[in-house]
């Protein structure tokens, strides 16, 4: 166990590759703490493939990765279950069962990990988790009764009813209308404050990461170009950051010998 | 530093919470606060509550639900700002019934 001081995530030259493309390459990563860390880069600049590293879904070709204090890529299959259960993840998509109502859905991690609540702590514990994200009454629903943002609501509350100290939020504002998405972003400022979550974003929304985030972590083309609080990127001289910022299209750099062999060679 | 203490205070039962209430301990606050409201009103005090999960909440609502049950008064005294930021997250401080300090509570119960 670590100190309530000690960062809650510490990767460390975390290098990762699929097949032949190398993803992400010497990525230092650390989260303190009580932080909500936001985690912003274009698509394809290793968001997703970080955030499965740190929840121990891929091993690293390089790398270390704490989670809590426990290297993850060494963990036996019970260590990485601990850690599991004090993180909450709430993924783009959702990914409720479709064979279970809205209620059941939310309380299954409860009725999975503590055997030692009885049904009316079960109710209460995740309806109110309902309640939390404008859910209400709706326990009672099948996931395609919801609305796409429902289910992702619904998705939300399935994740923080452990009380989780780490929660990862892929995406929550994409496919939101303006209102809800909103919402959600005050909810996850709240989380933090009233149940001490620690909460890593993955988001592409610029106003919605500036209003969430303590601090901001840029991947490009699978490297950390900054992590630093709101303002330091605002102002960042980095043309990629700026890029980023302003919605800008990169420009391509053409090699033409290996475009070709890109095109061409049968192994490449 | 975690504790659940009773204090009879007459008609009323205050229970004293202190420390951080959670999944690790709240089925003893749980245990505590429905024993309690078999025979009296039940005040809990949360001044020195400096955390509380949802287990702890949940722990509330169902003695909110079994004073209302069995027609006895149950209410939250002097509320930590820890608690009432969680209560207010899930609205549930338009649920209970909180007042300031235990002169209010006995007042209240009548």
């Amino acid at each position: 166990m670590t100190g309530s001081d000690a960062p809650l995530i510490e990767v460390e030259g975390l290098e990762a590759w699929y097949g032949k493309r190398r993803i992400l390459s010497g990525v230092d990563f650390r989260v303190e703490p009580g932080e909500i860390r936001v985690i912003m880069g274009g698509s394809g600049s290793g968001k997703s493939t970080l955030l499965r590293h740190i929840l121990g879904l891929h091993r690293p070709s390089r790398g270390s990765i704490r989670v809590f204090g426990t290297d993850i890529t060494r963990a036996s299959a019970r260590e990485l279950q601990a850690v599991r259960k004090r993180l909450g993840v709430s993924f783009q998509g959702g990914a409720l069962l479709t064979s279970l109502s809205v209620g059941d859905n939310v309380a299954l991690p409860l009725r999975e990990h503590h055997a030692e609540l009885d049904e009316n702590q079960i109710r209460i514990m995740s309806r109110m988790k309902l309640e939390v994200v404008n859910l209400g009454g709706f326990h009672d629903l099948m996931p395609s009764q919801l609305s796409g943002g429902m289910v992702k609501r619904a998705a939300l509350a399935r994740a923080i009813v452990m009380d989780p100290r780490l929660l990862f939020f892929d995406e929550p504002s994409a496919g939101l209308d303006p209102v809800v998405s909103a919402e959600l972003d005050e909810l996850i400022l709240r989380l933090r404050d009233a149940l001490r979550m620690t909460i890593v974003v993955v988001t592409h929304e610029l106003e919605s990461a500036f209003k969430i985030a303590d601090t901001i972590t840029i991947l490009d083309q699978g490297q950390v170009l900054m992590t630093d609080t709101v303002d330091a990127v605002r102002r960042s001289d980095n043309e990629r950051i700026q890029d980023l910022l302003n919605r800008r299209p990169r420009e391509v750099v053409v090699d033409a010998d290996a475009y070709l062999r890109r095109l061409t060679e049968e192994d490449a | 530093m975690n504790d659940v203490v009773t204090e009879q205070a007459g008609a009323l039962t205050v229970v004293k919470l202190s420390g951080e209430v959670d999944l690790s301990w709240s089925a003893r606050v749980r245990e505590t606060i429905l024993e309690a409201l078999e025979r009296y009103s039940v005040a809990v005090d949360l001044a020195a509550v400096s955390y509380i999960d949802s287990s702890g909440i949940a722990a509330l609502v169902e003695g909110l639900q079994n004073a209302r049950d069995s027609e006895r008064r149950f209410l939250l005294v002097a509320v930590s700002p820890a608690v009432r930021a969680v209560l207010e997250l899930a609205r549930l401080d338009r649920v209970f019934t909180l007042v300031p300090d235990l002169a209010g509570a006995a007042a209240e119960a009548g």
